[in-house]
């Protein structure tokens, strides 16, 4: 028995020190990866001080796939830009506005995000799965309201859960070791693959592959990533904890950022018409009242004629269609910007 | 609560640290508390659910031995019992749309109801479980308990709960009614299977998955990328599947309770028969037992084998999920079984040719085959899985082809380790006789040694992308 006890506590000794070894594999880098994270946020702040938008867009694929960005520009006279990522939702548009925009010091005349239906009181959207890594590197080290609101009923547990995970990670020094291995690996396997050409053309290939017109319909990034249990708001719920959108309020107004919410509609299905939750409209009122009274603008454009095949895949405007319905755009928010001397 | 999170390691530790300080009686309860908190940590009402289950085959077991002229109504009334609420859950949606789609494709204009809710995890395969003990109670093969605990313990017991192996109550609950005994040699083989299962799912199912997804995500994969992303997907089941087994097996082995295995490296297999001889075994088993040898089996006749073998393949399809394409991959199966039956029928030397090439060709056909089969149960749209298996590797550009000959080596890659246990599996995590080698000194340092890299590769080469088990939605 005491020979078994004895082996035993080698093998947890041996197991629990091995990854110990490396430590002398890590090449010299910043030894604290939020460093790399803030550099990231960093690039993100100059790019925004250097194009300095009189009109800013911020959201997912519904913002890149539909406003054609030369022809706003000619059309209102203002300089714009995107901060976006698709699949992106409201946790990210939060950091965006916390960690990119306030500390940027730029204040476009109108920043304007893009939305569908219940997606600005739902937080928990597109946080988990593929997202995750997107949204851990707009954080910063801390984030109360993320894990305030994120994980509302499990913030203290998630808060212990994470420190030992951190705990484990500091402990070996892992650092971004997971990415430079994964990487290794691919490149590995590209050097592995027969009758190649360099590495580079055949990313290229792969990356313009995957794009999104590229992708099948049916496996929408909202179905492949959503959990069945989750499920949008019924209701809407203007306190502080059930989603980010008071506390995006509460920073564009504290720091002058002229926020404007734009919900876009959804493409049209052969039968004419979505179905529509019957607590949608009662659902949207609310969330309307809500933000205007907060001092931000609403602009809803489902009531409005556009035509199916404006739509591409999904939700998305058609690449030739994106100078129209920039027009389109364009004329349903003009009367919010001031005349462009 | 899902196996490779933080939850369940801090939730194991404890269980496993009070577990081993209490007598048999207190164990059983506290295991079974254990057991409830674990399945209804996400969603309680879960909990429900299974006692419900419980309650009713145990007083239908019981039923059964107190009352012998009613034990006929007994069995039907759990059978019933359990297959309603497992239709009720799983199969509602699915049989009320394929009536409505074919009422409305012959002109009549219905809507046919539908059931917005969640499918509880692991529902068929504690119903499974539930319902054979009734059985076997009523085919006299069991007596049926009288300890409650001792039995719902049976249904709910947290390391198989959710994703099997499918238990029976011969083996799991007669373990569960015995004193088990603490070695630190049992502590030690279960942390490493738990170990290997850990290191299965994070570093290869998890990895292959992305390529997987990746190449079924385009909508117009050319030959080669479509084959390379279902290989990806035959590597992802496979490891993730037997990461749970193992993982579920490691820690029941930590006290002191074997479960059966799942798995005997089903990818080895040369021929249908074979395949099911290893693949999800505690699920096959099942079904020979209560389903194909109940029909008649092997003794009325050619075409009635035929017959039973289709029906058994159906239903066990069916099991799979709620969607026609789980329908079609066990009607698959069962067409490749009766194919093989009437090819081996007269050829006693077939299942071990003296060749070496021909049992190579033997089991590249059946790797071909098997892979065939994973298409169709991962694809639910028969749109697309026409297109698949009807896309031709001729005209295909060259870029094409060097970007599926990457997907297939980065999972090849991936797998080698399942090839190498393949190779080694008696040897290292074998399960027979491993309690004399877990004394001695030279294995013990071999296993240790090669935990350690196991948990290396776990913290190097994780996923970004974390993904349920793929068994859970069943």
């Amino acid at each position: 028995m005491l020979r078994g006890f004895l082996q035993t506590g080698v093998f947890l000794l041996i197991v629990a020190l091995f990854p110990l070894i490396l430590i002398p594999l890590q090449e010299r880098q910043p030894a604290d990866s939020k460093r790399i994270v803030k550099t990231e946020l960093g690039m993100e702040q100059k790019r925004l001080r250097r194009a300095k938008p009189d009109v800013l867009f911020v959201g997912n694929s519904m913002v890149f796939t539909r406003i054609d960005r030369r022809g706003f520009q000619k059309l209102s006279g203002r300089r714009n830009e995107f901060l976006t990522n698709a699949g992106s939702a409201s946790a990210c548009w939060y950091l965006y506005l916390k960690n990119i925009i306030v500390p940027s010091d730029v204040r476009p005349e109108l920043t304007i995000v893009f939305f569908r239906d219940q997606m600005l009181t739902w937080p928990e959207f597109r946080t988990e799965s593929y997202f995750t890594k997107y949204v851990e590197s707009l954080q910063l080290p801390e984030e109360p309201v993320i894990n305030r609101v994120l994980y509302p009923l499990e913030h203290r547990r998630k808060g212990m859960l994470r420190q030992i995970s951190d705990g484990v990670e500091n402990f070996y020094d892992i650092r971004d070791q997971p990415e430079r291995f994964q990487s290794t690996l691919r490149d590995f396997s590209m050097d592995m693959t027969p009758f190649g050409e360099g590495k580079q053309p055949r990313r290229l290939y792969m990356s313009g592959r995957f794009q999104l017109r590229n992708l099948r319909h049916d496996l929408a990034a909202d179905d492949a990533v959503m959990r069945r249990d989750d499920e949008p708001p019924l209701v809407f719920d203007p306190s502080p904890d059930a989603s980010f959108l008071p506390e995006i309020l509460k920073l564009a107004n504290e720091h002058g950022i002229k926020l404007c919410f734009y919900r876009v509609k959804k493409r049209i299905d052969v039968e004419g018409s979505r179905p529509t939750a019957s607590h949608l409209p009662i659902y949207l009122k609310a969330l309307q009242e809500y933000v205007e009274s907060q001092g931000a603008l609403y602009f809803d454009e489902t009531g409005d004629d556009i035509p199916a095949e404006w739509y591409a895949d999904g939700d998305h405007i058609a690449r030739d269609r994106r100078t129209i319905y920039t027009k389109f755009f364009w004329e349903k928010v003009k009367g919010s910007l001031p005349p462009k001397e | 609560m899902s196996f490779p999170t933080l939850d369940y390691l801090l939730f194991f530790a404890g269980v496993l640290c009070v577990y081993w300080m209490l007598n048999l009686r207190l164990q059983n309860i506290f295991l079974l508390v254990g057991s409830y908190f674990f399945y209804g940590y996400v969603h309680p009402w879960y909990c429900a659910l299974i006692a419900l289950t419980t309650l009713i085959d145990y007083s239908c077991a019981r039923g059964i031995a107190g009352r012998p002229e009613k034990r006929k109504f007994f069995l039907s009334l759990s059978l019933i019992s359990n297959f309603s609420i497992l239709c009720a859950f799983k199969y509602f949606n699915f049989f009320s749309d394929s009536i409505t789609g074919v009422l409305n494709s012959m002109g009549l204009n219905v809507s046919g109801p539908a059931w917005t809710i969640l499918l509880p995890v692991g529902i068929s395969f504690y119903t499974f479980q539930s319902a054979s003990y009734v059985v076997d109670v009523y085919r006299e093969k069991l007596r049926a308990r009288t300890s409650l605990l001792n039995y719902a313990l049976f249904v709910s017991f947290f390391p198989q709960l959710v994703a099997g192996p499918i238990e029976r109550a011969g083996n799991l609950l007669r373990k569960l009614e015995s004193k088990r005994q603490f070695t630190p040699e049992l502590l030690r083989s279960g942390l490493f299977l738990m170990m290997w299962g850990f290191f299965k799912k994070i570093v290869i199912a998890d990895n292959v998955a992305v390529i997987c997804n990746k190449a079924l995500s385009l909508s117009d994969p050319g030959f080669p990328v479509v084959w390379a992303g279902v290989f990806a997907f035959c590597i992802q089941i496979y490891a993730d599947f037997s990461a749970y087994t193992d993982i579920a097996r490691g820690t029941a082995r930590t006290m002191g309770i074997e479960i059966c295995r799942n798995f005997d490296h089903p990818y080895l297999a040369r021929n249908p028969a074979a395949f099911w001889a290893r693949w999800h075994i505690s699920l096959s088993t099942w079904f020979r037992d209560y389903v194909y040898i109940p029909l008649g089996g092997n003794r009325r006749g050619e075409s009635r084998i035929v017959f039973n073998l289709m029906v058994t393949f159906l239903l066990s399809g069916l099991w799979h999920g709620a969607s026609w394409n789980f329908v079609i991959w066990g009607a698959y199966h069962g067409a490749l079984l009766v194919i093989w039956r009437l090819i081996s029928k007269d050829r006693p030397g077939i299942e071990n040719p003296g060749s070496r090439l021909v049992i190579f060709g033997q089991w590249m056909i059946m790797f071909a085959l098997t892979n065939v089969g994973w298409l169709i149960f991962r694809e639910k749209s028969p749109a697309y899985l026409w297109q698949y298996l009807t896309s031709s590797p001729f005209g295909v550009n060259a870029d094409e082809w060097r970007m599926g000959t990457y997907f297939v080596v980065y999972t090849a890659l991936l797998s080698i380790p399942l090839w190498l246990h393949a190779w080694t599996d008696k040897r290292l995590t074998g399960d027979e006789n491993w309690r004399p080698r877990e004394q001695q000194w030279k294995w013990t340092l071999a296993q240790s040694v090669l935990a350690g890299i196991m948990f290396i590769a776990i913290l190097l080469l994780k996923s970004d992308v974390k993904s349920d088990f793929i068994y859970f939605q069943f």
